[in-house]
């Protein structure tokens, strides 16, 4: 392992300071080589007892520097300035404060930084593993390829890490647009709308799908979020709990963009490079994927459509299984017709009976209470981007 | 080295399922093919197998780890792979079987199949991650079973008799029937297997985590003699401590519910009272409160009524100017 490949632990606080503590306790009981920095920044709020904590905290394993901000910055000019870090130490981990690390969760990225070292296609490396879609809460579980890690265009916020050229990319990115809009119209899904001016990730997942890149993500967890209230949670919830993974010493089986056959979009549906290397007999042909079928028109421009949505004169069907993936049906051709390949225009819009159908085959347990949530969701959506639309015109103004 | 692959044989095999079964195998050279099950059956399907094979009519047995295939696997010098003639193997199985067989884990056997299967009624199975691509538990091994010559002598003298098998976390197999993971593995893989005594990943017939991996793991448990009993199933065992999501009278140790699988909230001591530790008598009956909790956490289910008191508070507020 390169001496270079030492990022920076950032452990980001602002004014919870029981968090903070029970962060720094998590990253306290890790291993790290000598010398590993340990930077703990915090935004200001005016909670004295989190900078007593950052103080009084312990790091035994190289420096320890506090970053106290004398104003307020944000939650995303926070975390873009803890990101320019990575320019000082040639490579950052952030955790915000509602995490909690795994012990090992330092060596995993130093095995990932340098596999993928040379790879300007990754955006990032994240530390959190997925268990549910984070736009619909619903399963999310990657196709098994053979290694401990898969790809997906949404950037993780809950432990990640970023070598400078990969943080240097997108700041070149974002200098040009930060001003602008973020739209389902970037082919983004709309919630991402309805996310706070704070979200500096919505751009992180704007530059990701605008230029094609991926955050790695390890099939088991080197972080977990406690989802503790804060500036982007209302409500303390458990469903972001995730198992972490516990080897003492793990060779990560890595595998790159081009040999990997768990390649997902900003949907977390997969991409048809993925299917077509899982199935030869859909190489020739030219298909979004849309499984779920909740992506909204614009995203969807290949001339044909692999969806769940009812189609009229569907080219091949699919069925689903009770207990498997909607990407395992596919690729192993479960019988049914509950997914349908056809020209693009012969599909209609999905409807809540099909919704209920495919949430009910995939998920058992909870299917009504996820279906309801799906039927909400967009409804507080909405309710979200007009009252954000109504900030902008005030500000404008 | 040539694979000897059982394949057992019941009233709805037919010579296409079994060729559909092996079809994923490079080669057939591969393997030797034997067939099993009631001598009737074993006639009637032989004859229409254009493949080689030689016949082991298994008369009066069900059971794919039968005596006559167990004796017939611990003569020969190489492990043996025993699948009920409706399972289709995996580009990868032959590769598992091989690795997985390598080293004397401590297993009786191991199974193809993940484990997901094992209890119909339980909430899904989450195994501890502890690097390691085998998980040991003490339930049936499925319909595709890896067997080492020892292992066979070993069920041959003593049968499974609650011992725990090596599962893989993803099958490298599949049939039709429902209860089982369909969601296989589709890649080659570097297996890494650590020996039984060594893995965190231990589970008991329900698929709780054995006493002695939190024993291990938490220092403040090592002195308790205890069973577990996360899942509140109401099985007690005989040790003289229980520690259970049951609700408790007078408990030892309390633990909270955040983190997951439920073993984590024990490993992490996360504070809260949905575990306790505590004299078998200290525990009441499960409430279904409690149940529900439970499998809202494990299921990942949002609280409802939750979301709900929330979305309609902000409609109220949005509906109401005064406020």
């Amino acid at each position: 392992m390169s001496a270079a490949l030492q990022p920076a632990i950032v452990a980001i606080g602002y004014d919870r300071p029981e968090a903070l503590s029970r962060l720094l306790a998590s990253l306290g009981a890790g291993a790290y080589p000598a010398g590993t920095p340990l930077v703990i920044s915090l935004d200001h709020s005016g909670v004295e007892a989190v900078s007593d904590i950052a103080e009084s905290f312990v790091w035994s394993f190289g420096p320890k520097r506090i970053i106290r901000h004398a104003i307020n910055l944000g939650l995303r000019e926070h975390v873009l300035r803890c990101g320019d870090l990575a320019l000082e130490y040639g490579g950052v981990i952030l955790f915000e404060d509602d995490l909690l690390a795994a012990p090992h969760a330092y060596d995993y990225v130093r095995q990932a930084m340098a596999f993928f070292a040379e790879d300007d296609r990754i955006g990032g490396i994240a530390l959190y593993h997925y268990l549910i879609n984070e736009f619909d809460s619903l399963n999310f579980r990657p196709v098994a390829d053979g290694s401990d890690i898969y790809f997906l265009q949404v950037a993780a916020s809950w432990g990640q890490a970023w070598t400078v050229a990969q943080w240097t990319a997108f700041r070149r990115w974002y200098a040009d647009a930060k001003d602008q809009p973020i739209s389902a119209s970037d082919h983004l899904p709309r919630q991402i709308e309805a996310w706070k001016a704070s979200s500096w990730k919505k751009y992180y997942i704007k530059y990701l799908v605008e230029t094609d890149r991926y955050f790695v993500y390890p099939r088991v967890s080197l972080s977990t979020n406690t989802a503790k209230p804060g500036v982007h949670m209302k409500r303390a919830v458990s469903i972001y709990q995730t198992p972490i993974d516990l080897a003492a010493d793990r060779h990560w089986r890595f595998l790159s963009l081009d040999a990997s056959l768990a390649l997902y979009d900003v949907f977390y549906e997969p991409k048809p490079e993925m299917l077509k290397r899982l199935r030869p007999d859909l190489q020739a042909l030219d298909f979004d994927v849309d499984l779920m079928g909740s992506k909204p028109a614009k995203a969807l421009t290949r001339p044909l459509l692999l969806s769940s949505r009812p189609c009229r004169s569907p080219l091949k069907s699919f069925g689903v299984r009770a207990g498997s993936t909607p990407a395992d049906d596919i690729v192993d051709g479960a019988p049914g017709r509950m997914f349908n390949l056809g020209p693009r225009e012969a599909f209609g819009d999905m409807t809540p009976l099909a919704r209920l159908k495919l949430i009910r085959a995939t998920h058992g347990h909870g299917a009504l209470s996820k279906f309801l949530f799906q039927a909400l969701k967009p409804i507080q959506a909405e309710f979200a981007i007009a009252k954000a639309r109504r900030a902008e015109r005030k500000t404008a103004s | 080295m040539r694979l000897p692959l059982y394949v057992h044989l019941d009233a709805e095999s037919s010579a296409r399922t079994i060729e559909a079964g092996l079809a994923n195998l490079a080669s057939l050279d591969v393997v030797d093919l034997f067939l099993t099950g009631e001598p009737s059956r074993v006639e009637a399907i032989a004859g229409a197998l254009t493949c080689p094979y030689q016949s082991l009519p298994t008369p009066g047995f069900s059971s794919l780890l039968s005596p006559p295939i167990l004796a017939s696997i611990a003569e020969r010098n190489a492990p043996a792979l025993v699948i009920n003639s409706d399972v289709k193997l995996t580009v990868q199985a032959l590769e598992y079987v091989i690795a997985v067989t390598a080293k004397d884990l401590g297993a009786a056997a191991a199974s193809l199949f993940a484990p997901s299967f094992a209890a119909p009624n339980r909430p899904p199975f989450l195994p501890l991650d502890d690097g390691c691509d085998g998980i040991f538990a003490a339930i049936d091994p499925g319909p595709a079973i890896a067997v080492t010559p020892a292992q066979a002598a070993d069920l041959l003298a003593r049968g499974l008799d609650g011992r725990a098998c090596i599962f893989p976390r993803r099958s490298l197999a599949w049939t039709d029937d429902p209860r089982f993971d369909p969601a296989i593995e589709r890649g080659h893989r570097d297996w890494i297997f650590l020996a039984m005594e060594n893995s965190l990943a231990r589970y008991d017939h329900r698929l709780e985590i054995l006493p002695d991996v939190l024993r291990h793991m938490v220092p403040g448990l090592a002195a308790f003699d205890f069973s577990v009993d996360l899942f509140g199933g109401g099985e007690v065992g005989d040790a003289p401590y229980l520690l259970s999501s049951r609700p408790c009278h007078a408990p030892l140790r309390t633990f909270g519910l955040e983190r997951t699988p439920l073993e984590a909230n024990i490993l992490f001591g996360v504070p809260g009272d949905m575990f306790s530790l505590a004299e078998p008598a200290a525990f009441g009956v499960m409430t279904a409160s409690r149940r529900e909790r439970l499998l809202g956490h494990v299921h990942r289910s949002f609280d409802l009524n939750q979301y709900l008191r929330h979305f309609l508070d902000k409609a109220r507020k949005r509906a109401s100017p005064a406020s």
